[in-house]
């Protein structure tokens, strides 16, 4: 027998061992789960499927679980069997993470979706993973406390969680790293652990809350979570400001923040992102390199704030400066900025949009993103900039047709070079979208040895390799 | 406005790791040989966890700021660099460590700071040193040189694997760069006290406190008197300060509050007892949600970190401490009279087993430290 012809003999017995193992797990879990076993297949591929542009991979059934313990009891019985379990909460991440590359069980926490217990003196709530990031502000619109954090979509507080999520606040409020206080996951091995108390900070052995904080459902699957809340600001307000060149708009970022002006969001989109959302939001913006800015504090000193940053805008050749505490002004110009992405598709009909992320030291932004404008420029592809430019992430929205594998190989050059752009210099593959399968080769590009630790943990905590398989390592 | 302060420190920019050959070297031959090291900086803080073992491995050595650039708000460092050091540069610039690590003046090390997670006054308004930790170098049980994170404010490249650097006491690996995000120094501070008798009304007001006052930078509680810090523009500070005088008697206090309990260097810490007759008192540094109750335990208690962290010096024994303290849902750490080998509040088995298998990735010898954070870590 040839070498190929036992290599494919050793697939086929593997097939049929792995086809014999999964459906032992659909029947068990067809007895156990009943009608919240689901293995149509057009629930299986929306579960393997999220907003990236990568290719979705289904599952081989979806459950709906209600609690801590139907997880354990499903990892239990997938660990006896080998099966890759995948968590999926809304399906909102942007790298594949909710792909079942290897098929297997599809987690879906959705309906685990109850905020357990507000702890309005702590600053501080206790939600399942399934609570949605709105969900739990309109829960807590009468407490005067509000949670930050505010990715596009409305992703669910466990999948902000795995993935690490964070938004426009972030230069404020920090990212997902900073905003769970504990949580409580099942490992591989069907364990419960809960990495902390709430309290604030716990001297107890390893910080393992924030292992388990963008692992990507790689280490475990959260079943429970504390994140940290805020108080209502007194007064809020929003600023804009147009510049000529992006190097004017983030320098002056850079010495607003250098100032230690408290500035809540502060975004910068380049002039086709303005374009595309004056058509979409029915908005007259001036269409240039622009910065939209939020300020949160008391009345006198949001205006403080604002007038400061004026200040030094018009030192970086800043123009038409607006300044609005109306709420109904703010609202509308801040849901332009968060539909951004469907403004940007609809730039072109004929289209997927492509959206990836980079982060570099903000002294390094501006010559960052003007290469990238020039590199868009001759590669012909539509793709506007737009970037939450308080932290130096900056997101690369490219819209490319699936259909034409030269549009798809030229978008593919261009990612690949803005990548390597920002880790040469000293910046990340990711700022906010995660690893997924996605960008995996990036990560060994931009770590080199590290990420042999990172799968000697992976390989330490589930040595089956059964939680997302095929993800960050 | 004034420029932007830019400087060039690219003077400082270094190199590949050969430079860490040495320490390297040392450490690959304690993985042959099983050999445990107790990795020293300025052993300022060897009184903190359990007793140090094994052969010293001095790393204060390994010093000086390789990248600082004021405009960029970070900072990269050797983990052997005095805080002292780091705080001078900074200042000049107009700039400062946001987690106010204790023990500068008594020569304390960065990587020191990081390996002990220890944090000042500000720790629950601004954050400790793991929120303002952007990335590490380090070396692993097995000589090999890995760096986790790097300078950006925002990564999400892989596990987390440079926050937990932060109080791990030098278990995980030896701490070789160090990069922070720093902030400009507050244009303004106040400390003040006011009369609240009752620990109840104390940390009703430090949360209330909290949600209103945005310039609140530290907050406490000590016999009876209410202490708080305020910090940020003259504006903030100003108001804030008009709002707490409406309601309460203010007198200024000394700064020095905040930095002497952090130290533990406080009289509530250094006192001995009156009475020389009872029996060595020991002190716990205890941490809950803010809003708990007052801790219903015997002995004396101090409040810090607005609720926060109280610290109870007390006859009790250290057990019936945590297992009152468990029921809150917070953990005791044992500053002083018990044994060294239970200073952490002890972990479930399943946590002990996912530390093991963590630490395990990092130094699967466990030559690192043993002992400083659990018995058997």
């Amino acid at each position: 027998m040839s070498p190929d012809c036992l290599m494919r003999n050793i697939d086929i017995t593997e097939g049929r061992n792995k086809t014999r193992a999964i459906d032992t797990v659909l029947n068990e879990l067809s007895q156990r789960f009943g009608e919240r076993l689901k293995t149509g297949m057009a629930i299986r591929e929306q579960h393997g499927r999220d907003e990236s542009f990568h290719k979705g991979h289904p599952p081989d059934c979806v459950v709906a679980v209600h609690s801590t313990d139907e997880v354990q009891q499903i990892v239990r019985l997938c660990a006896l069997h080998k099966i890759p379990l995948i968590p999926w909460g809304q399906g909102t991440s942007l790298e594949g993470q909710v792909a079942a590359l290897h098929g297997g069980v599809c987690v879906d926490l959705s309906e685990m979706n109850a905020v357990l217990c507000v702890n309005a003196d702590d600053l501080d709530v206790v939600v399942q993973p399934g609570v949605t990031r709105r969900q739990l502000n309109e829960y807590l619109r009468d407490t005067g406390l509000f949670f930050p954090i505010d990715p596009g979509a409305d992703a669910s507080i466990g999948g902000m969680a795995s993935t690490r999520a964070s938004g426009t606040n972030a230069v404020r409020y920090g990212t997902m790293r900073d905003s769970v206080l504990n949580l409580t996951a099942v490992l591989a091995n069907g364990e419960i652990i809960k990495t902390a108390h709430r309290a604030r900070k716990s001297s107890a052995g390893y910080d393992l809350t924030r292992l388990f904080v963008g692992a990507e459902g790689t280490l475990g699957i959260i079943t429970e979570l504390t994140v940290r809340l805020y108080g209502r600001p007194q007064a809020q307000s929003s600023a804009q400001c147009t510049f000529d060149s992006i190097r004017d708009a983030v320098d002056t970022v850079i010495e607003t923040i250098q100032y230690g002006i408290p500035l809540a969001s502060i975004e910068l989109m380049d002039s086709l992102t303005v374009k595309a959302i004056n058509a979409y939001s029915k908005l007259s913006l001036p269409e240039k390199p622009m910065l939209i800015m939020e300020f949160h504090g008391t009345d006198a000193g949001v205006q403080e704030q604002a007038q400061m940053v004026q200040e030094i805008a018009s030192g970086h050749n800043g123009s038409e400066f607006s300044w609005t505490s109306d709420a109904a002004e703010q609202k509308k110009l801040w849901r332009a900025r968060h539909d951004a992405a469907y403004a940007i598709k609809a730039l072109r009909t004929d289209g997927q949009l492509w959206a990836t992320d980079a982060c570099v030291p903000i002294s390094r932004m501006a010559e960052c993103i003007e290469q990238t404008l020039d590199d868009i420029d001759q590669s012909k592809i539509i793709a506007p900039v737009l970037g939450h430019v308080g932290d130096g992430n900056f997101h690369l929205c490219m819209l490319v047709d699936h259909a034409v594998p030269e549009e798809v190989a030229s978008a593919q050059a261009l990612h690949e070079r803005m990548i390597q752009r920002a880790i040469d210099m000293d910046g990340t593959c990711t700022g906010e979208h995660g690893i997924g399968y996605g960008k995996r080769d990036f990560l060994k590009q931009e770590l080199g040895g590290a990420v042999d630790v990172m799968r000697s943990i992976k390989q330490a905590l589930d040595p089956d390799n059964i939680m997302n398989p095929g993800k960050i390592v | 406005m004034g420029s932007l302060r830019t400087l060039n420190w690219s003077d400082f920019k270094i190199m590949n790791d050969k430079q860490y050959s040495a320490l390297v070297e040392r450490v690959n031959s304690a993985y042959r040989s099983g050999q445990a090291l107790n990795i020293c900086g300025a052993s300022s803080k060897t009184f903190y966890g359990g007793l140090p073992d094994g052969i010293a491995l001095p790393v204060g050595e390994n010093r000086g700021v390789i990248d600082y650039d004021p405009a960029e708000l970070v900072i990269v460092a050797r983990a052997g660099t005095s805080l002292s050091e780091i705080q001078t540069l900074l200042a000049a610039q107009g700039q400062m460590l946001g987690f106010e690590p204790p023990f500068i003046d008594q020569g304390a090390t960065l990587g020191g700071a990081v390996a002990s997670g220890l944090a000042g006054a500000c720790r629950p308004y601004r954050g400790g040193v793991r929120d303002y930790l952007l990335g590490v170098k380090i070396i692993n049980g097995k000589g090999q040189i890995a760096q986790f994170g790097g300078r950006v404010m925002k990564n999400v490249a892989g596990f987390d694997l440079f926050r937990p650097m932060a109080g791990a006491m030098g278990t995980l690996g030896v701490l070789l760069e160090i990069s922070l995000r720093v902030i400009p120094v507050q244009e303004q501070q106040q400390s003040f006290e006011f009369n609240t008798s009752n620990q109840k009304n104390a940390i009703n007001t430090l949360c209330a406190l909290a949600k209103q006052l945005p310039s609140l930078s530290a907050g406490g509680w000590l016999e009876g008197k209410l202490q708080l810090r305020l910090s940020g523009s003259q504006l903030a500070v100003s108001r804030d300060t008009n709002l707490l005088a409406q309601s309460n008697s203010l007198s200024e206090i000394d700064a020095l509050r905040w930095q002497t309990v952090s130290q533990f260097e406080h009289p509530f810490f250094t006192q001995p007892d009156i009475d020389k007759a009872r029996p060595q008192n020991s002190i716990c540094s205890i941490d809950l949600a803010p809003a708990t109750p007052p801790v219903d335990l015997p002995g004396e208690q101090l409040i810090d970190w607005g609720g926060a962290r109280r610290y109870l010096k007390t006859e009790l024994d250290i057990k019936a401490v945590r297992q009152s303290i468990e029921k809150l849902g917070g953990s005791v750490s044992l500053l002083k009279g018990g044994e060294r080998s239970a200073f952490f509040h002890p972990l479930n088995p399943g946590m002990m087993s996912l530390h093991q298998r963590l630490k395990k990735s990092f130094d699967p010898k466990g030559i690192f430290n043993p002992g400083r954070l659990y018995p058997g870590l």
